[in-house]
């Protein structure tokens, strides 16, 4: 749980991903709602990258034929389609898949309540 | 300083780089021959109550409000003041509670540098500190960051203090400022540091990326020049290889002053372009928590137009403060074009050997501050040194040409 809310207000911090996915877009343009969405990439993306190292989960490139010898971990590959039978299967890349090689949040000292996942602000 | 052999070669060799805007450290074992130095990642407050380790550690100083409370740390529950990301965020939003560019004031001989003088323009609740206090707390942050990490990861302690450190320090530091330097440490814990100039520095790291191949790059005779443009300050240094019973050596042969003009005013200024656009299209003017964010993204813009020749713009959004992000936000462009004549023609521009800075007569206000360049043309800095050590050559036996 408090991990899950560091990630939260990480993504916050440095994205505004919280603002952005809570507040109602229906009623704007494209254009603007581009526009917001490179602030929230920009920031999300570097606080992604800077926190966690993800890898493909296949090194193939996505539409290659690829072949999953009997004995494949089914929670690294989804099979999809026309599935029957037992392997060794012949198939389309569809999705690299992503392993989280290594996820580094930040963390709470004690005392402070994560569930703030953004002070509200005050101008003096 | 305690002597070397005292340690048996074990712990480690650590190289702090003590930074105007940015301090930074990296650590190699000293029992491993092959080992190459890596960065370590540094613990700091990066939001309120929040810890993140992170490469760089922004050179900032952040005095808590009463009403705030501790700024704890895992190690000390009590602190009432940030260093790092926190303590730069805080700077944006209560800039007169921050300590930012420190070691332009250590620098700095028309003030006292052992006085509490910082922040300028602090409030009454502010119990002040000197220049070298906030190097000293930098300092002390490295070395408690230093020893929870390898207390965390359950490895043997190896206090930060007794490590062989290495600070560098401006060839441009006048000998009091570099006394100053030593004495933070002193203050810090550190009891085994050699303070290496940063041009030099930067030379070792150019030859030990070349491998063997720098003894063909470099010859006895040959004069480097070492630009130093950070985030604050521009340096200029100019490195001989002279020949020394046989061995190549490396000597200093000549310096130019600390430049208060770097990065982050290139960034300022592509910022008040985009700004004087926004206002023209009719938009209103940005307040100070604007230009703060558009001086972040005009960084990023120019990084991207600077790395990619295909690009002739980049988008430009500043978003909403309050916590409705779309709709309310400035949106406009940083161009090519912009950032060229900006950079370029105001920061670098194509000058004669003969062209110097224009030094502005300082008022008795400004006199209070940091000494800022007037001349925000790097390259004429850089023809001022030049033209001021066209002797230098002479002075370490190299052939030289009297007409420059």
């Amino acid at each position: 749980m408090e991990s899950a809310l560091q990630l939260l207000a990480l993504f916050q911090r440095e994205g505004r991903l919280v603002d952005f996915l809570t507040q109602e877009i229906a009623p704007f343009a494209d254009a603007e709602i581009g526009a917001t969405a490179r602030v929230v990439h920009e920031g999300c993306r570097k606080a992604l990258l800077s926190h966690a190292t993800l890898v493909p989960v296949r090194s193939e490139e996505e539409d290659a034929a690829v072949t999953l010898n009997a004995g494949f971990d089914p929670a690294e590959v989804k099979l999809t389609g026309n599935v029957k039978g037992a392997g060794p299967y012949r198939g389309v890349l569809r999705h690299r898949g992503w392993r989280a090689k290594e996820l580094k949040l930040p963390a709470a000292v004690a005392g402070h309540d994560a569930a703030i996942l953004c002070p509200a602000e005050v101008e003096l | 300083m305690t002597d070397r052999d005292s340690h048996g070669g074990q712990g480690f060799v650590v190289g702090i780089d003590l930074g105007t805007t940015h301090t930074a450290m990296a650590c190699a074992r000293r029992d491993d021959e092959k080992a190459r130095p890596e960065v370590v990642a540094i613990s700091q407050l990066v939001a309120a109550g929040t810890l993140d380790a992170r490469t760089l550690l922004p050179s900032f100083l952040y005095f808590a409000a009463e009403a705030e409370g501790a700024l704890a740390l895992p190690w000390d529950a009590e602190r009432r003041l940030a260093v790092g990301e926190f303590a730069r965020a805080r700077g944006a939003d209560a800039p007169l509670r921050t300590v930012a560019s420190a070691k332009s004031w250590l620098c700095h001989p028309g003030v006292d540098r052992r006085g509490a003088i910082l922040p300028q323009g602090a409030p009454e609740d502010i119990e002040k500190i000197s220049p070298v206090e906030v190097s000293w707390r930098y300092l002390e942050h490295l070395s408690e960051a230093w020893d929870a990490r390898l207390a965390r990861e359950g490895h043997a302690p190896a206090p930060l203090g007794q490590q062989e450190v290495v600070i560098t320090v401006p060839a441009s530091f006048d000998a009091g400022a570099r006394e100053l330097t030593a004495e933070a440490a002193m203050a810090a814990g550190l009891e085994n540091v050699t303070l290496l100039e940063e041009p030099q520095a930067a030379l070792y790291a150019w030859i030990d990326a070349m491998g063997d191949g720098w003894r063909k790059e470099l010859r006895v005779g040959d004069v480097i020049l070492v630009i130093d443009i950070g985030g604050g300050t521009t340096d200029f240094s100019a490195i001989a290889a002279v020949e020394n019973e046989g061995a190549l050596e490396l000597v200093r042969v000549a310096v130019g002053d600390h430049i208060l003009l770097g990065g982050d005013n290139m960034d300022l200024a592509l910022a008040h372009v985009v700004r004087q656009k926004v206002m023209q299209a009719g938009g209103a003017d940005l307040d100070r928590w604007q230009m703060g964010a558009l001086t972040h993204a005009c960084r990023g813009a120019k990084e991207r137009l600077l790395s990619d020749a295909q690009l002739e713009a980049v988008p430009i959004v500043l978003a909403a403060r309050g916590s409705k992000l779309v709709g309310g936000g400035v949106r406009s462009e940083l161009t090519r074009e912009e950032v060229t004549r900006v950079l370029v023609e105001g920061f670098f521009p194509v000058v004669p050997a003969s062209a110097r800075p224009v030094v502005r007569a300082r008022g008795a206000l400004t006199q209070l501050g940091l000494p800022y360049a007037s001349d925000a043309a790097v390259t004429k800095h850089l023809a001022a040194v030049l033209g001021r050590q066209a002797g230098a050559l002479a002075r370490v036996g190299l052939p030289h040409d009297e007409s420059v």
